[in-house]
């Protein structure tokens, strides 16, 4: 049973990740122009879903001061910048937590 | 301006490398959470045809309830939504061989998907290399911690990666000043949407981003 459960998730975790990718057409124009528009906004709503807990309170102090630490960076556009940045905000946040 | 060449593999490696030490360490907890209920051949099994850390944890904690099997697929369906707005996303940045992009789309996952866009026009190899590399981390991951591996202690640090990570992609995709904008509105949209309906939350980030990027002008 859990055997045919994990082979049905792989499946439908595939599909969903092949049908744009493989199968949908490409965009029409007006449809790309809202797509282009897409990228940073998930990504800045994946960084808020990852700083709130499953109970719905926020995240520990070191996390949310990572968080800080990139959010600093992000006027210079540059992703290990922004990492480092991070690091620096959980070294502080560990420290005064 | 995007690095070319084996300075572009160079900027991937290192831009994938703190993410995939997290996949590592969630790997190892998932390894050691999933021995117990799914047995040790199925724990790899799942790893190894499933790669998705959230979609595995879900599994965990509805087979855990004792979900039924309809359940555990609509919950599976759910959460993997997402993939279709970002494989819609991607998709005009990669090759048109039909092969190349099955292969590819394997390796769609949130992270590799933001090192795909944040690499413009080497989207493909940027998505590839990063991919295997979280592909290889989940699953070394899930072999330790089915082996006893405790690195427990590393989880803070793991959970600190992730939004650091999403943010630094949010900043290196906002490039005109509506893009920012409209992180900002989706970060807000997409806070207020764990809050008011948590049973949405896998979803949130997505349609809040649909709805922040609605408004405009066509440009």
């Amino acid at each position: 049973m859990n055997l045919l459960i994990v082979v049905a998730l792989a499946a439908i975790t595939y599909v969903s990740r092949a049908a744009a990718v493989l199968f949908l057409p490409p965009p029409p124009p007006r449809l790309q122009v809202l797509l282009e528009r897409i990228p940073a906004p998930v990504f800045a709503g994946l960084a808020t879903l990852s700083l709130i807990t499953p109970n719905g309170s926020l995240a520990d102090t070191p996390t949310l001061g990572a968080a800080l630490g990139g959010l600093v960076m992000t006027p210079l556009r540059s992703l290990p910048i922004c990492l480092a940045g991070g690091l620096v905000g959980y070294a502080v946040a560990s420290f005064f937590s | 301006m995007q690095p070319s060449g084996p300075k572009a593999l160079l900027h991937t490696l290192s831009a994938a490398a703190p993410p995939a030490g997290a996949i590592f360490v969630f790997g190892t907890i998932y390894g050691a959470t999933s021995k117990g209920l799914l047995g040790t051949p199925l724990t790899l099994v799942s790893s190894a045809l499933i790669f998705s850390g959230a979609l595995q944890f879900a599994l965990l904690g509805l087979l855990s309830a004792g979900a039924a099997m309809p359940a555990i697929l609509i919950t599976g369906a759910t959460l993997n939504l997402r993939h279709l707005v970002l494989g819609a996303v991607i998709r005009p940045r990669l090759s048109r061989a039909r092969l190349r992009r099955a292969l590819l789309s394997w390796f769609l996952i949130d992270e590799s998907f933001g090192l795909g866009i944040a690499a413009g026009e080497d989207a493909e190899r940027a998505l590839l290399v990063s991919g295997s590399m979280f592909y290889v981390s989940w699953l070394a991951g899930t072999g330790l911690g089915i082996l006893g591996a405790g690195l427990g202690g590393l989880q803070g640090v793991a959970n600190a990666v992730f939004p650091v990570l999403f943010v630094g992609l949010a900043a290196m995709t906002s490039t005109r000043m509506h893009h920012a904008g409209r992180a900002l509105a989706s970060a807000l949209l997409t806070a207020a949407l764990v809050i008011l309906a948590p049973g949405i939350a896998g979803l949130a980030p997505l349609l809040a981003a649909i709805v922040v990027a609605l408004p405009g002008r066509q440009e």
